[in-house]
């Protein structure tokens, strides 16, 4: 049960999220700036195609929409979906303050809050560029009827992929909750989830890669957003399978949001358990009783607690500690790890197709190995050291100098991330039309890579 | 009526029993002063009578409604957690506003109420600015306005003083103390024993989750035996100074 107004209020939960993220993105300017540039720069560039190629679009022939674009949609909305459930299950589980929330209005107020929340931050996105398409079939096809749907089609592709893929996130988070093994596993779970849902997403964009092209996906339903965005141009879609996305989309709102609503009432009513500790039957004591037997368990924890990884003992103690840390602190919030995927792939994705494109993949494997991994290794050990930290940072900086501290965050990378880097590089480009000169430099360069990360870290600190 | 009332209520978490056996009533238009070492299951009590966490058995109620009816339980409590549940983003003015709306607060008379409260907690200079650059004293200030900014009919105060300077504490306990005048019961947790013997009609004293005293603060600083007069200091450190299994264990031995 919820509220009476319920609707109006996760509405205004919503923009009020929705507009906390956008100041919170303010503040960090050259982040923000790249974002901004992220969006601008695409629909900038669609724009200038579309107005070069006005009037061939304008003379377009009546044509029905290919397999392959239905295809695409249908890709773009599973990658969407993807998308969404891995920042649901790594950052969004619960709303912030919550206790004032869940103590002021319902949950399924907050629920459908965070999930008008996400469905903005994606329109900020996509909203331009839908405009221009807008633009195209309202002015150059001649379909004042584009006004109207081709808005909807990109509202309703949104809003069912925010709540399909909440629903995936929260059932996630539902098991790293619940489940000791999950909670337990969940690093080594959500990278091989994540890989899983990228190597399908690449599958499917690269068809060099498997054989397996878009219009493979045409079949599935949410490509019918295709049909309905085309509803009066030139483009003849199925009229039957645009209706079909609009009552499709709305059963997908009311069910989904119901299961997202149960969801988040199992998960935010419910103890999560703990993943350091053993099942035990035996009857929970009271606390003051059981410190005894705290103290005689007493090793060197931090030690025990990175096992089976290490730091050798040669690396100064400060320094050992600041990296065992860094280990641990990486192993226990793999969302780094998660968040790191996004932007390699993103970067990743037109270099392979590049690569693809110009015959050798080991031919780009190799640079990108000497440049991408090191930076991968480096960041997902000490990316933004200052901000980790945070609260703690003052207290870490006054036991040990900001040269001790940086360089005992460098050491996991170095210890775990070297090795491979160097493996990487040297393999692919062994294989690779690149002469062994070559190949040894990219080795090189992948090591300066590191150098300079540590470098640039411990400055950034020191100032 | 009571405002509180809870059976057997018991909250056990993987290994901790937080909260044993608690049976506590209250009622209204009284101020609850709810003492008890760190980790004695006080802000766990609160969270299972605001309806955030479920009782692994027995029962509560607030104002009338079962603890387990969370959309009932909404409109007729305020709580104030240990963390300010504040927006960084946000200015004090716009956090405010907020919550009223969530409520369906009457606009008008909200407004003017949120910039009285401001002022008493000399808060109105600050009120544009945003949460990020505040002070802990200046965000307690603020969560306390959002507990009882709907004038519920209990309100749950966890350390509402803490962080504040001398003169804020002061307001905000005369607050306490007309809200309880108003008719408002008050379900307090500190640490800071003279606001409990200032304002509390009632002192619950938790120990290891189990209520090992209650009565009003006066009672409990008399000693009925011989007559003499303890500062509530006193009586809580012997109270929770040991544990309460050694005890009974040393009177059989
Ligand atoms: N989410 C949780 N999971 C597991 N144990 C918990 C959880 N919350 C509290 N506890 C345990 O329950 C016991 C009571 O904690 P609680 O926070 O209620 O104490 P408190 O009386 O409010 O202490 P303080 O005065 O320090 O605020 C503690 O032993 C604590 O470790
Ligand atoms: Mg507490």
């Amino acid at each position: 049960m919820a509220e009476a107004g319920w609707p109006r209020h996760a509405l205004s939960v919503g923009v009020f999220e929705f507009q906390r993220s956008v100041r919170a993105l303010w503040q960090g300017k050259v982040r923000f700036a790249f974002m901004a540039l992220g969006v601008l720069i695409p629909s900038l560039v669609g724009t200038a195609v579309v107005v070069v190629f006005a009037d061939a679009i304008r003379g377009v022939e009546a044509l029905a929409v290919p397999d392959l674009v239905r295809g695409m949609i249908a890709l773009f909305w599973l990658f969407g979906v993807y998308l969404v459930a891995q920042r649901v299950v790594s950052a969004r589980t619960r709303i912030e303050a919550e206790p004032l929330m869940l103590t002021t209005v319902s949950a399924r107020t907050v629920a459908g809050g965070l999930l008008v929340a996400e469905t903005l931050r994606i329109l900020a996105y996509i909203g331009f560029p839908a405009l221009v398409l807008t633009g195209v079939g309202a002015f150059l096809l001649g379909s004042p009827a584009s006004l109207v749907l081709i808005p909807v089609a990109a509202l309703l592709f949104t809003a069912t992929v925010v709540v399909t893929g909440s629903i995936v996130g929260y059932a996630a988070a539902w098991f790293v909750a619940t489940s000791r093994f999950v909670a337990r596993h969940k690093t080594v779970l959500g990278t091989a989830a994540s890989l899983i849902g990228m190597g399908g997403y690449f599958l499917f964009l690269y068809p060099q890669i498997g054989g397996v092209s878009q219009a493979a996906l045409a079949w599935f339903p949410m490509g019918w957003f295709a049909d309905l965005a085309a509803v009066g141009t030139r483009f003849v879609g199925s009229p039957l399978r645009a209706a079909g996305a609009v009552v499709g989309s709305a059963v997908l709102l009311l069910g989904g949001g119901a299961i997202v609503e149960r969801e988040t009432v199992a998960l935010w009513f419910t103890e999560a358990v703990s993943p350091d500790k053993e099942d035990t039957a035996q009857e929970p004591e009271h606390t003051a009783a059981s410190e005894d037997s705290v103290r005689t368990a007493r090793g060197d924890a931090l030690a025990a607690a990175v096992k089976p990884l290490g730091v050798p003992a040669f690396v100064p103690t400060p320094m050992r500690r600041v990296a065992e840390w860094t280990l641990l602190r990486t192993r226990r919030d793999p969302n780094r790890l998660m968040f790191l995927m996004i932007p390699v792939f993103a970067v990743g994705s037109p270099l392979v197709s590049t690569g693809l494109q110009s015959g050798s993949i080991f031919a780009l494997l190799a640079p990108v190995g000497a440049v991408v991994l090191p930076w991968l290794a480096g960041s997902l050990f000490a990316m933004n050291p200052l901000g980790d930290e945070g609260a703690v940072l003052p207290v870490t900086l006054t036991a040990v100098s900001g040269k001790q501290y940086v360089r005992g965050l460098m050491v996991p990378g170095l210890l775990l991330g070297l090795p491979i880097v160097v493996a990487v590089t040297g393999i692919a480009g062994a294989l690779s039309p690149y002469s062994l000169g070559e190949s040894v430099g990219l080795v090189a360069l992948s090591e300066g890579v590191i150098e300079e990360f540590s470098w640039f870290a411990e400055s950034a600190l020191t100032n | 009526m009571t405002a509180i009332e809870t059976t057997e209520l018991t909250k056990r978490y993987e290994n901790t029993l937080a909260v044993d056996d608690l049976d506590l009533s209250i009622p209204e238009g009284v101020v609850y002063g709810f003492l008890g070492p760190n980790g004695a299951g006080k802000t766990t009590t609160m969270r299972m009578l605001t309806g955030l966490t479920q009782p692994t058995s027995g029962t509560g109620s607030v104002a009338g409604v079962t603890v387990t009816d969370r959309d009932g339980l909404r409109t007729h409590i305020g709580y104030l957690p240990e963390e300010p549940p504040l927006y960084e983003q946000a200015t004090a003015y716009e956090q405010l506003d907020y919550v009223a709306g969530l409520r369906d607060l009457p606009e008008e008379a909200t407004r003017e109420r949120i910039d009285g409260l401001l002022d008493e907690l000399d808060l109105t200079a600050d009120a544009g600015t945003r949460i990020s650059d505040y002070s802990k004293g200046m965000r307690q200030k603020v969560a306390y306005i959002q507990a009882v900014l709907h004038e519920p009919d209990v309100v749950f105060l966890d350390e509402p003083t803490s962080g504040l300077d001398p003169r804020a504490a002061r307001t905000i306990r005369e607050m306490i103390t007309d809200l309880a005048d108003a008719g408002t019961t008050v379900f307090l947790s500190t640490h800071i024993l003279p606001v409990v013997e200032e304002v509390a009609d009632t002192v619950g004293i938790l120990y290891d989750g189990q209520l090992v005293a209650e009565d009003a603060p006066d009672a409990l600083t008399q000693r009925a035996e011989t007559g003499a007069t303890q500062t509530l200091e006193d009586v809580f450190l012997e109270l929770t100074g040991t544990d309460p299994a050694a005890d009974v264990e040393a009177t059989n031995g």
